[in-house]
């Protein structure tokens, strides 16, 4: 096994965990302020792939479209959190009415895609980066690196909001407890949605760079939210820097495990890695245990 | 007393004129008498962006041979279309054949474009139905066989012949060590079949049998895998175009030089995604060229480039010739008679096709036979030439 090979193989997981990552922690975010899975969170990142695709091809540059297209789709999200996620949240059996809702609206929005745009894949022509970088011996395409630094970015630009703003004081208060928020001057109702539309913005970018780095079509999202899944439970639901770790983790076990044990073999290897941190630590990597206090 | 010889005869006259003329009326205002066609393929799904190609091509040749009829014994005749979504999923395909056998009466022909998994599944179930199917898209040679069945055709090469030409050509360019990247369906083994078979007698080394996973989208492990082995050639069988352009794009990224070598599933439309200079060089066997100077493939690529832009995908002509091979064995018929029906097409030779090189002759086991091409990339003329008759 040469050196060279491991860190060709791991920085292809790097990127692959860049994308993993925004997609995840846009779940996380929402899972852990409105306490819901939200089924549609792939179909939300198809839509932002080909709402980023149609700008793109408008002549929209595309840094441009990196920031443009996720602010549109997460204001565009919130009325489907007016809509259809808020007013089951007033339910006793929210969890499971809004698990279904979303469930169904992600059938309709991956039908209603594929009417639309058809089955077929489409692309970022031309590519916005093409060739690739030489990392020693190894290499990373142009685009590749585009990825990450644009999730690092972000990520950076989220910490920056919520440990140093107001609104993101409030964001963490309220994920910690809604009621003593409310109780303390936070408009939680408002930071819900802020919660909503920033997570499904970030499904949106996650779409984006997915959809540039191999293909945008209406199925694009499905094979990704089982790992965002996985991702969200590895990291500890809920805890955006456990989505971050997790990802990564998730990312370069998948493309090491591919290159160096067998390529049909890297999704069972990511499923033996999560069993066995769940045996560890049920919680997730980051996550407390149940009946901790937060 | 002559003259009222001559008024009956001339009232008699009258009265046939005005009623054949009656007759003739009601008969242009009578619709056309129908032959009922099941039609079982995928309608929906993610096997759509390699089964739409087929779905637009049947209905563009249903209309166009409605429009001019189907002339059974000097009636004309229309199709009537039944549709059924077998999703390319072995266990929707029963559900949907079992559907369109309770529900549709009579059933005088089926058209099965379906995936090679589902046409094996409901292989038996046609069968014992009695009824004439054609099946336009599995190279898997298990739907027609065994030799002497006697209702199930199929218009689609098998998967074998191509091997056989794909190991012709690399043994006569001396690329003798070879890398199988397939994918992990039964389409994909099906392909992947073909050419060990015909590699092995032929002195051909297999390095490795890769598979991936429907919908793969990071080769790069895998070509890893693949520049490791240094072998002389590798035979990608992929079968969707989002899959295709992203193993292009990641060789390129690697800068591989290793010879590609593929079956027909590689098309222009893959070219005109990813690049046609991502293609340049790659060798695929194939029944047909868009850019073949016959005038059934002009007429079927203009039209179908005009109705739903693009190049039609691989899977677009083969079905395109079903409305017209069976009309035409129906007119042969003269008759819609299941028995006359299969006669028909079985003795004659149906020609001015697009696929196939433009001529289908079934054989005993109803597997039509006709000539491939080895095609290659050419980027510099962006077109699929032709390097020869390789069958």
């Amino acid at each position: 096994m040469s050196p060279d090979l491991v860190i060709q193989l791991a920085l292809t997981g790097v990127a692959l965990g860049a994308i993993y990552a925004l997609v995840a922690v846009g779940l996380t975010i929402v899972f852990g302020l409105l306490r819901i899975i939200n089924f549609a969170h792939a179909q939300f990142l198809m839509l932002g792939a080909f709402l980023g695709l149609a700008l793109y091809q408008r002549g929209v540059p595309y840094l441009a479209v990196l920031l443009v297209a996720p602010a549109m789709f997460g204001a565009l999200s919130l009325l489907i959190d007016r809509g259809i996620i808020r007013p089951l949240l007033r339910s006793k059996s929210f969890q499971a009415d809004t698990l279904l809702a979303t469930l169904g609206l992600g059938l309709v929005l991956e039908n209603g895609a594929q009417a639309a745009w058809g089955a077929q894949p489409y692309y970022f022509s031309p590519p916005p980066f093409p060739g690739v970088l030489p990392v020693g011996s190894a290499f990373l395409p142009t685009q590749s690196a585009v990825t990450v630094a644009v999730a690092a970015a972000v990520f950076a630009t989220l910490w920056v909001f919520l440990h140093r703003t107001r609104l993101g004081t409030a964001v963490r208060a309220t994920a910690q407890s809604r009621e003593t928020a409310a109780l303390v001057g936070v408009e939680t109702e408002r930071v819900l949605g802020l919660a909503f539309a920033v997570g499904s913005g970030l499904a949106a970018l996650g779409g984006i760079l997915l959809g540039t780095l191999y293909s945008t079509n209406f199925a694009m999202g499905s094979s990704l939210i089982v790992v965002a899944f996985i991702i969200v439970i590895l990291g500890g639901p809920g805890h955006i820097p456990g989505a971050l770790v997790a990802s990564l983790v998730i990312g370069v076990t998948e493309a090491v495990a591919g290159g160096l044990v067998n390529p049909r073999f890297q999704r069972l290897v990511v499923m033996l890695v999560f069993l066995g941190v769940l045996m560890l630590r049920p919680q997730g990597l980051f996550g407390r245990p149940v009946g901790d206090a937060p | 007393m002559r003259y009222a010889w001559v008024r009956t005869i001339a009232s008699l006259a009258l009265l046939t004129a005005l009623e054949a003329a009656a007759l003739a009326a009601a008969a242009a205002q009578e619709p056309a008498p129908k032959i009922s066609v099941v039609i079982v393929t995928p309608l929906s799904g993610t096997v759509m962006p390699i089964m739409e190609a087929s779905k637009h091509s049947l209905q563009m040749a249903l209309e166009e041979v409605n429009a001019r009829g189907v002339v059974v014994r000097g009636q004309k005749h229309v199709f009537e279309a039944h549709w059924f979504d077998d999703e390319c999923n072995p266990r929707v395909g029963v559900s949907a054949v079992r559907a369109a056998l309770a529900k549709v009466r009579p059933i005088h022909v089926i058209w099965a474009p379906m995936c090679s998994s589902v046409a094996v599944a409901v292989r038996d179930i046609l069968l014992e139905s009695g009824h004439v199917v054609l099946n336009s898209t599995s190279g898997t040679p298990r739907f027609v066989g065994p030799r002497g069945n006697p209702y199930l055709f199929k218009t689609k090469e098998d998967a074998d012949w191509r091997g056989h030409n794909e190991v012709r050509y690399l043994k006569s360019r001396g690329l003798t060590r070879v890398v199988l990247l397939a994918q992990n369906t039964d389409w994909g083994a099906d392909i992947t079949r073909g050419f060990l078979r015909a590699a092995e007698p032929e002195g051909l080394t297999v390095l490795r049998h890769l598979k991936f996973d429907k919908g793969t989208q990071e080769f790069t492990p895998y070509l890893i895998q693949i520049r490791g082995l240094a072998p002389d050639a590798i035979y990608v069988a992929s079968q969707a175009i989002d899959e295709q352009v992203a193993f292009l794009r990641q060789y390129r990224q690697l800068a591989l030089k290793i010879p590609l070598i593929g079956p027909p599933t590689w098309t222009p439309e893959v070219a005109e995604k990813a690049g046609w200079e991502l293609m340049d060089g790659m060798v695929t066997t194939s029944a047909w060229v868009p850019t073949e100077d016959r005038p059934a493939v002009r007429r079927y690529v203009d039209k179908y480039r005009a109705r739903f832009g693009g190049i039609p995908g691989f899977n677009g002509p083969p079905a395109y010739d079903l409305p017209f091979i069976t009309a035409r064995a129906f007119e042969l018929a003269g008759s819609l008679d299941r028995e006359a029906f299969r006669k028909a097409l079985r003795e004659h030779m149906f020609t001015g096709l697009v696929y196939s090189r433009g001529t289908v002759k079934f054989d005993e086991s109803g597997q039509a036979q006709f000539e491939l091409f080895l095609t290659r990339f050419d980027a510099a003329r962006r077109d699929v030439v032709i390097i020869n008759p390789a069958r």
